[in-house]
């Protein structure tokens, strides 16, 4: 397996233990929601050593499990925690109302909301995945070309959006766009899951009776679309 | 692994449905854009597209009738 490719990372990650698999959401919210307190001007020594004893506790924590089990990955879930809180209340500015960014409060929440689900989620092993292992490395590469087209996508739908002058439309702008990469997200795993069932694909035409109804209603939000930009 | 066993290997995904994925996400980012301008009827409209194509694409490729 080379170093290039996918399989031989993707393969690591999903042999690595539930610490290793929380470590990337984690450090997003540190990233975040942490050091953006921690290393603001005023921010006092405290904070930025609690700051970054909770990065090395966050991926310390992938060590300790392989070596303590279930234990470490406990006591390195609430030091990380626990540092983080630390490192953020020592900063002078994180609690004053006018200096809460609304949009980078929502990024940090959503961070952290992940960092909770994959530290409690247990870790996927490599043997409970469908064909992974056994698929052609020309399979592989497929799998990460949808991969990349669904990260290109979630960009670009990042990318927008972000003029509003209004605090409240901005929240709700981003609340849909997140909701949207999901969606999106969640689609094009849809299509990468697809191509590792086993069997012959059904017909054009059955596969169009199965989506009749959604698609009808897309044809009709389409007439619809055009008879409106007409009209006006 | 050359590029062109890539692309090959890339058109064995649902030609239909990365099609309604695509329509979906252009949906979609009229939608946010519009919402970000607060155009509120363009935005429910591009959002609601971008919703039923994706759903019409995870129908498509969705399980059920494999021969």
């Amino acid at each position: 397996m080379s170093v290039g490719d996918p399989a031989s990372w993707l393969g690591r990650l999903r042999a690595s233990n539930a610490a290793a698999q929380a470590s990337i959401p984690g450090a997003y919210a540190w990233a975040v929601t942490v050091a953006p307190g921690a290393w603001s001007p005023s921010s006092p020594a405290v904070a930025k050593v609690a700051a970054l004893a909770a990065v090395i506790a966050l991926f310390g924590g992938i060590a300790a499990e392989r070596r303590w089990g279930a234990r470490g990955h406990t006591a390195s879930f609430w030091l990380f925690v626990l540092l983080c809180a630390l490192a953020w209340s020592s900063s002078p500015l994180s609690l004053v109302p006018a200096r809460f960014d609304a949009v980078r409060g929502l990024l940090g929440m959503s961070g952290w909301a992940l960092y909770a689900y994959s530290s409690a989620a247990p870790a996927s092993s490599r043997e409970s995945g469908p064909e992974v292992g056994d698929a052609s490395r020309s399979r592989r590469w497929g799998d990460a070309g949808i991969l990349g087209a669904a990260l290109a996508l979630v960009i670009l739908l990042q990318s927008v959006g972000w003029r509003t002058s209004s605090l409240e439309r901005a929240i709700l702008v981003r609340v849909v766009a997140i909701a949207s990469c999901l969606a999106v997200f969640g689609a094009m795993t849809d299509l990468a899951n697809e191509r590792h069932r086993d069997g012959r694909r059904a017909s054009l035409r059955a596969r169009l009776r199965r989506a009749w109804g959604p698609l009808a209603a897309l044809a009709l939000l389409a007439v619809a679309g055009v008879v409106l930009h007409v009209w006006r | 692994m050359c590029g062109a066993d890539i692309v090959r290997e890339m058109h064995f995904a649902d030609p239909l449905a990365v099609a309604l994925v695509v329509v979906a996400s252009a949906s979609l980012i009229f939608g946010i854009i519009s919402l970000d301008r607060a155009e509120d009827a363009a935005a429910a409209y591009g959002l609601v597209a971008g919703a039923v194509a994706l759903r019409a694409a995870t129908r498509v490729v969705g399980p059920g009738d494999r021969v």
